[in-house]
This record gives C-alpha cells, sequence and structure tokens, in this order.
C-alpha cells in the first residue's frame, strides 16, 4: 500500500490550505477557563463514571438498546392486554356492593351505594 | 481573515512533542490525583490546540469542535484515575477526544452544515498554497475562499475513519504508529486507509489539483 512519492502531492499541498484555518482570537486563552469551570460546575458521581464508562463499550449500548426496546415493548403488551381483559368481564361483577337493579332502572329511586345504610336495625 | 497568535497548528512532521516547559504529564496527573485539581489546567493548555484542530477537521464546525474538545478534557479529567500510563497521556487524552467524536459524527449524519474558521495571515505565503493561488489579490481571496471550501466539503465526504486517518497524517503530521495507537488499530490498517482516502480525495477535488 506504499504510495509513489510525488503521487499525492498535490493533494498533500492543498491539504495545507486546513492548518491555516484558525480559530477566532483569544480561542485558546479561554478555552482552559471554561473546561475547569465546567469541570467544577458539574462534579460527577461515582454512578455517573461508571455509567459513562460502560456507555463507552459497544455491546453496553447494543445491551441497552436490546433492554429499552424490551421494556416499551412490553408496556406497550400491557396497555393493550389491561382494557381488552376489563371489557370481557361481566358488568354487573364490577359493580360495588349494595347496589341493585332497581337503582340502574329508576333513576329517581334513593340510591344507597353504602353497605353500612342497607344493614338491617338492631 | 483572522490570526491568532497561538492558534497555527504545529506543522509537527515528528508527531507530538513533549510540552515545552514545566513538570512532565505523569507527575502532573500523579499531583492532580493526590488533590491538585487546578493543575488539570496546565495538561489542557498543552494539548488543546492539537485535539481542538482535530475535531475542526473531523467536524468542519467550530462550534461542534468547540463542545467537543471541552466534552473530551471534562471526560479526561473525570477518568484521570483510570488513566494507567501505558501510552502517554497525549495519546490516552486523544484517543476519548476521537471517540467522542466518532460517536457524535454517527448521531449528527443526517445534518452535516459548514462552519468553518477564517484562514490566517501566513496562507498566502505558504509555498505549497502558491501555485494552487493565483497572483493577484481579489482573485487570489476568492481562489482562496473556494478551495477551503471544496477541501472541507470533500473531505467530509469520506467516512469518518478516512477522514480521522487523512486529518491525523496529512494535516497534524502525526506518524502511522502514533495514529494505530490512537484509533486502536494495526499500522497496516493506518496505511491502507490513508491510501484509500487519499484517491478518493483526489478524485473529488481534481478539477482544483494542478
Amino acid at each position: 500500500m506504499e504510495n509513489r512519492p510525488d503521487e499525492f502531492d498535490s493533494l498533500r499541498r492543498l491539504l495545507t490550505l486546513k492548518r491555516h484555518e484558525a480559530p477566532p482570537p483569544g480561542f485558546f486563552e479561554r478555552l482552559p477557563g471554561q473546561i475547569m469551570a465546567r469541570i467544577e460546575r458539574q462534579p460527577s458521581s461515582r454512578w455517573e463514571q461508571v455509567l459513562d464508562r460502560l456507555l463507552e463499550i459497544s455491546w453496553f449500548q447494543k445491551a441497552a438498546s436490546g433492554a429499552m426496546a424490551l421494556i416499551v415493548g412490553g408496556l406497550l403488551l400491557l396497555a393493550i392486554v389491561q382494557p381488552s381483559s376489563n371489557s370481557v368481564s361481566p358488568a354487573g361483577a364490577t359493580l360495588p356492593a349494595g347496589s341493585d337493579a332497581s337503582s340502574r332502572t329508576n333513576p329517581s329511586a334513593p340510591r344507597s351505594l353504602d353497605p353500612v345504610s342497607t344493614r338491617p336495625l338492631n | 481573515m483572522a490570526s491568532d497568535s497561538d492558534s497555527s497548528l504545529p506543522p509537527s512532521k515528528t508527531g507530538p512533542r513533549s510540552p515545552q516547559e514545566g513538570p512532565p504529564d505523569n507527575e502532573v496527573v500523579r499531583r492532580i490525583l493526590k488533590g491538585e485539581s487546578e493543575l488539570f489546567e496546565e495538561l489542557v493548555r498543552r494539548y488543546q490546540q492539537r485535539v481542538y484542530a482535530t475535531l475542526y477537521h473531523m467536524t468542519a464546525n467550530h462550534e461542534d469542535a468547540t463542545d467537543l474538545t471541552q466534552d473530551a478534557f471534562v471526560k479526561a479529567f473525570r477518568a484521570l484515575a483510570t488513566f494507567k500510563g501505558d501510552s502517554s497521556f497525549y495519546t490516552w487524552v486523544y484517543r476519548i477526544a476521537v471517540n467522542r467524536t466518532l460517536n457524535f459524527l454517527k448521531q449528527r449524519k443526517q445534518r452535516t452544515f459548514m462552519s468553518l474558521n477564517d484562514l490566517d495571515v501566513q496562507v498566502e505565503h505558504d509555498p505549497d498554497l502558491v501555485s494552487l493561488i493565483s497572483d493577484r489579490t481579489p482573485e487570489r481571496d476568492a481562489r482562496l475562499s473556494e478551495l477551503q471550501s471544496a477541501l472541507n466539503a470533500a473531505l467530509l465526504k469520506l467516512s469518518e475513519h478516512h477522514r480521522l486517518v487523512v486529518t491525523l497524517h496529512d494535516i497534524q503530521g502525526l506518524p502511522h504508529e502514533e495514529i494505530a495507537r490512537i484509533m486502536e488499530c494495526n499500522v497496516g490498517t493506518v496505511r491502507s486507509r490513508l491510501f484509500y482516502a487519499r484517491q478518493q480525495l483526489q478524485a473529488l477535488l481534481s478539477d482544483h489539483l494542478k
């Protein structure tokens, strides 16, 4: 893979142009202070450091993405299954104790939903 | 055209240079870990220009390069306890910066826009560039600006790994061995990537090369 000496000579000369691109004046005087300010402003916990290091590992990134996809998928499935299981249960089964048919058919009848009030008086 | 006294890149063909003054990096790291955390600023001053320049050439965007340089040094500070001294501090911090930038570029893929720095005043006298630009001043400025845009656009068309090799070798002047350490690959891979990247650039810039 060795190049002939002058094969890329023009290209290499053109690439020297990149060395002349300079940031605004004073940029490198300010940058260290900005970095030190960020370090002081955001002290990281041990947990953040461990997480940072794990996120650098590619297999961990893939595992984390997979786990997240599983959680989201599971939550979606739960959201779909939950309402449908409620809808198949008999309507009467969900009524509170003490409610009767008359209170449902006759709106003017007094509603006594409190089980205490239906207890016979001694 | 802006100029900055300390912003010109070292045209080093000999790779990273040892710090000009002060204690060696490993000594500074040891003192930081013992509690003199303010000394980290000294390490930032030693390597900020080279790290920033690499990230700028990788992103072709000053603001992104600034953020990434800050991120890299903040991350290096927090991970300093894990620096074992197997490689130089310079290689270690470069590796952090490069990995962070490669991740950033993967996410940025769909929105690439350039925010290029001005060329410094020495550009017009660079012997390598004299033959590529016109003699007359107004045309020369326009030609330089056109070359700068074309060159950056062509670099952005390379894959991140190919762009990185060209940046580190042909622009920053690092030797193949140092690049292999930074990219954690073998020297043969560096050479083949460099060859392929140059071929691609040559084709992309054929109209601008004499």
